[in-house]
């Protein structure tokens, strides 16, 4: 009976840590995913930028450094997204909205800019942009949740320890201000209602 | 005045605005009400008795019997199913849409070919929708939309926490609502698909169907891609499509509809239908309708989240 029971937990033991290990695998691979998801969607944005910035400039008459500030942000996160490390991306991100910020208060004050039609079809698109950075942040998030909850549980923990690996970075931004962009670039802000 | 409306079975309907119907009261219909789950008790009790007791047979054979025969007529003799059918009328008012009318049985054959599984009992969607009337109208975002829809008196209790909303005073019982709500899109998703809460026992290498990128949703949802005629696709095929219609801002819509009505969804190329239920903790019709037209609203923001990125 003993040698019956010790074959079993000899037999049970890496049948366990496969199974562990392969979970664990599984969880990484979709925080990877997850985070693909968001980057999909920054680069989307980033892709908007250079259009947002022809249309502003088409309408002025003169240049301005915000113009420029925008597009070295937007340069920063284009290189940074492909090849740097999310805390990386994300202070890249956070540049880059700010100087998206700047550019929205100029905008408020510069009716040339917003009698410019073709920013509004660039705003319904970045609106839409940030909404999908929200939830692919969203999805991500809950991807690092449940993955970083199973390297804390047995036997998910023993594994972890002993096959490298690491707890997984929540994408932390601050959502309140890709919105206040969003709501500061709409169209009644702008001037550019029915008959504008 | 009856207007032509667009309608995902036939293509095309006439409509006509619905005709509020007053609810008549019976005196004993509350007593009976109360009364209803004290002789499910006694029913059941009598049945027991009948059952394992060869003293009391007999009076638990008269005991099941009076309870089961209370709990059949009793709604009849009261009129509580011509007022159900009738709050079910008054309930099709919902944001002035048109229609209310009871669904031809050839009509409910027919949704049931071609959404047979948003209407089964299946894992992980504990409740049968079944479809009695149909409404018609388009939504605030002037998206044509048909709803077909059933009433069914409930306790407070019934469906847990989450699905439960109250409108209005404190009752003990409310409505549940089963509903199927179908959305006409502009264009084409390119896509059949079903949209499914995911079965219990999908687990590791019994987890089969397509994989978003969110381990939330995969675990919600169960995914198929299907051929025209029904078919299932095989693994891998169409994936693609599928996940590019399935955008992060579209999984986080039915994530949070899936928490609110047990939703469930079939992509039909340019139609999309959603089922789900919600039990209303009201009985005061002008509620009802207030949350029928929310319920509307809110899957027509899953619906267009489906089309926003088709275009």
């Amino acid at each position: 009976m003993l040698t019956t029971l010790i074959i079993l937990i000899i037999i049970a033991i890496p049948v366990i840590w496969a199974l562990s290990q392969n979970a664990l695998v599984a969880g990484r691979e979709r925080v990877n995913e997850g985070w693909s998801g968001i980057t999909i969607q920054l680069k989307r944005r980033h892709a908007l930028i250079p259009n947002l910035v022809q249309a502003a400039q088409t309408a002025m008459t003169h240049e301005n450094s915000i113009f420029d500030k925008l597009l070295a942000a937007r340069t920063e996160a284009v290189r940074l997204v492909s090849s740097g490390s999310r805390d990386e991306i994300t202070e890249a991100e956070a540049h880059l909205t700010a100087a998206l910020n700047d550019f929205v208060g100029y905008a408020e004050d510069t009716p040339e800019i917003t009698a410019n039609g073709n920013i509004q079809l660039l705003q319904t698109q970045l609106e839409e942009t940030e909404d999908q950075i929200a939830a692919a942040r969203r999805l991500y998030n809950g991807n690092v949740t449940a993955y970083n909850m199973r390297l804390d549980q047995i036997p998910y923990s023993y594994v972890a320890a002993r096959g490298g690996f690491e707890r997984a970075a929540l994408f932390e931004v601050d959502e309140a201000e890709f919105r206040r962009i969003s709501q500061d670039l709409s169209v009644s802000d702008l001037g550019l209602g029915a008959g504008t | 005045m009856s207007i032509s409306v667009w309608d995902p079975i036939t293509g095309q309907a006439n409509a006509t605005a619905p005709t509020e119907a007053q609810v008549t009261t019976h005196p004993l219909a509350g007593l009976v009400r109360m009364l209803t789950l004290p002789m499910l008790i006694v029913c059941l009790t009598g049945f027991g008795i009948a059952v394992f007791s060869e003293t009391w047979m007999f009076h638990g054979i008269a005991a099941a019997t009076v309870g089961f025969v209370f709990i059949l007529l009793g709604s009849k003799l009261t009129g509580e199913e011509d007022n159900r059918r009738t709050r079910i009328m008054n309930a099709a008012h919902a944001g002035g849409h048109l229609g209310g009318t009871p669904l031809p049985k050839p009509k409910i054959a027919q949704l049931a070919g071609r959404i047979k599984s948003l209407l089964v009992l299946r894992a992980g969607a504990s409740i049968p929708l079944v479809l009695e009337h149909e409404i018609w109208g388009t939504t605030r975002g002037d998206i044509p939309f048909w709803m077909g829809l059933s009433l069914a008196q409930s306790q407070a209790f019934f469906g847990g926490p989450k699905a439960n909303v109250r409108a209005g005073p404190d009752t003990t019982h409310g409505e549940m609502a089963m509903f199927v709500v179908a959305y006409q899109l502009n264009r084409d998703t390119g896509i059949h698909a079903e949209i499914m809460p995911e079965f219990t026992t999908a687990k590791g290498p019994f987890d089969l169907d397509v994989k978003t990128e969110s381990a939330q949703f995969n675990d919600r949802f169960n995914i198929r891609l299907r051929e025209e005629d029904g078919q299932a696709v095989g693994k891998g095929v169409g994936s693609v499509a599928l996940l590019r219609v399935l955008t992060p801002a579209t999984q986080v819509t039915l994530l949070e509809l899936s928490d609110t009505y047990s939703a469930r969804v079939i992509v039909d190329r340019d139609v999309v239908f959603f089922g789900g239920y919600r039990n209303f903790q009201t009985t005061d019709h002008a509620a009802l309708q207030r949350l029928l037209s929310q319920a509307v609203e809110d899957f027509a923001t899953a619906a267009t989240s489906f089309k926003t990125y088709a275009e």
